[in-house]
């Protein structure tokens, strides 16, 4: 315990010591005192988040250092050239890792039933209805959504309502589907019918899920045929553009033309960065799926194997999409994003994580307590 | 519960190959940035590229270029799936190359320009899985083909 400790402190330092310089060498070349203040505030969250909220509430460490580490990329590749921007991206980073708290909050206090799973049912459905409400709505909620939705599936899939488990889904795919986001509507239907497979072990069931949400979705590619979204080659292009260690000039006006961050801190840091963000998101998403696979309840390994699924399918999306092979417009990855909608739902899902390892630790400890006594 | 875990695993290793697959593919404007899908899937399976248009007299190959003539090659029933007479089989499976044809790759085995060395393959698979007897698709290449005296099983028609 104390190796990991002694290790998990090494990688804090490394880290801070990284960012300080990256934030303070721009800083130091355009005499900017707001890229100071900037380097100061990245720097005392990063050691701060982890050790005052982050015990408070028992956050998961591994999870909860990987998304300080993202969203410190995120503020980093606004500061060279614009320091306010990057302020403001830094204060939506923080107002997201918040929303780590109630997540884990929640799945600590709720007891998976039926009756408890319905208003966390019924929050998600309107979140993600939101939009076809109210359309002069700037933004959508939809990770969020799809987050508490995610939530009591999980739920009622524990106890065995499998009815209103796939009715809840087919749900949320319709109104996905009516708001013209096919992108979400195929990241929760996989999502759905991957994590019902996972569950129930009745083929039956699992089968007239698929067929009920192919179904779905192919009656509303009849009515409303898709229109593939304008082809990524102008992304592709700058992919093969960028250096292998970047440009390392500052552009003049904010580098995010096209809102993609990682493609942007690309061009300004170069391939190599971005190759490191892609191990950082895998290693997030390795970690969701080894909490899943070591959880002793149900729930809890659905839920973490949903939230694996949503980040997991959100970056291959973007993935597929930077590629070509999919005829979408990329988007953002998770975590790498300027719109707090989006990372605050993120976040929020890293909080259910946070709970099911903080799950999985007082059951150890419950174990070696056991033992304890049994000698 | 143990079921559940073996799920999710497999689910976890699918999501990250894919992961892995995609940013490979991403990766691919820096070594071969005119690379497509199609290529990759005729390299994968050699055999996806055939088809009965592919030999007609005129038909472009995939590289947008006409296809030059194999010399030698029977060209009296155009459209038809012919066999090369010029083209030179010594045992099923190896090298096969035609006079004055280029090879497009130097690691390849088949280096005769269109389709027709494929079919010879896709006719040398039928005649080893169905123990010497051709398809009846296949019938009309066969009077065409000019018969090996090493590959017998190939060119063995008098099971039809």
């Amino acid at each position: 315990m104390r190796k990991h400790a002694s290790f998990h402190g090494r990688l804090l330092i490394t880290v801070l010591l990284l960012f300080a310089l990256a934030f303070l060498l721009p800083a130091v070349s355009a005499g900017d005192t707001r890229l100071y203040v900037l380097a100061a505030a990245v720097c005392g969250v990063l050691l701060l988040f982890p050790m005052i909220p982050g015990r408070m509430f028992s956050l998961d460490s591994p999870s909860l250092l990987l998304a300080l580490i993202l969203c410190a990329f995120s503020v980093l590749v606004y500061a060279p050239g614009d320091p306010d921007a990057a302020a403001a991206q830094g204060l939506r980073c923080l107002m997201g890792l918040l929303m780590m708290l109630p997540g884990a909050v929640l799945l600590r206090v709720f007891r998976p039933s039926p009756v408890s799973a319905l208003p966390v049912a019924a929050g998600g459905l309107a979140l993600l209805a939101l939009p076809l409400v109210l359309p002069s709505l700037g933004f959508s909620l939809t990770e969020a959504a799809l987050a508490l939705l995610l939530f009591s599936v999980s739920a009622f899939l524990s106890v065995r309502s499998r009815l209103p488990a796939l009715v809840l889904s087919l749900a949320g795919l319709a109104i996905l589907l009516l708001r013209q986001d096919l992108p979400s509507a195929a990241i929760w239907g996989i999502t759905f019918l991957l994590v019902f497979w996972a569950v129930d072990r009745s083929v039956l069931w699992s089968s007239l899920a698929l067929i009920a949400h192919a179904g779905l979705l192919a009656a509303f590619l009849v009515f409303s045929p898709f229109s593939p979204e304008s082809p990524a080659d102008s992304s592709l292009s700058r992919l093969a553009a960028m250096g292998f260690i970047g440009s390392q000039t500052p552009p003049e006006k904010p580098p995010v033309p096209d809102r993609s961050l990682f493609l942007s801190l690309g061009d300004q840091y170069g391939l190599v960065l971005l190759l490191c963000l892609f191990l950082l998101l895998l290693a997030l998403l390795l970690r969701s799926s080894s909490l899943a696979q070591s959880a002793r309840k149900t729930f809890h390994a659905a839920l973490a194997l949903g939230v694996f699924l949503l980040l997991g399918l959100r970056t291959a999306l973007y993935f597929l999409s930077l590629s070509g092979l999919l005829p979408l417009a990329p988007g953002n990855l998770p975590f790498l994003t300027d719109s707090l909608p989006d990372l605050a739902g993120q976040m929020f899902l890293l909080g259910f994580l946070s709970g099911v390892s903080a799950r999985n630790q007082a059951d150890l400890g419950e174990d070696s307590h056991l033992a304890m006594l049994a000698r | 519960m143990k079921l559940l875990r073996s799920r999710i695993r497999l689910i976890s290793l699918g999501l990250i190959l894919v992961l892995l697959l995609s940013v490979l593919w991403c990766s691919r404007v820096l070594w071969a940035p005119d690379l497509r899908p199609s290529d990759v899937l005729d390299a994968v399976l050699p055999l996806s590229s055939v088809s009965p248009d592919a030999s007609a007299p005129g038909a472009e190959s995939e590289s947008g270029k006409p296809e030059v003539p194999v010399p030698g090659a029977d060209k009296s029933s155009p459209g038809s799936e012919t066999v090369s007479p010029g083209a030179e089989s010594s045992s099923p499976g190896q090298d096969i190359s035609a006079p004055g044809a280029e090879s497009s790759s130097p690691g390849q085995d088949v280096s005769v320009p269109g389709a027709e060395i494929p079919s010879v393959l896709l006719q040398n698979l039928f005649v080893r899985d169905t123990g010497g007897n051709l398809p009846s698709d296949t019938e009309t290449a066969i009077p065409s083909a000019s018969p090996s005296p090493s590959s017998d099983s190939l060119f063995d028609t008098t099971g039809l």
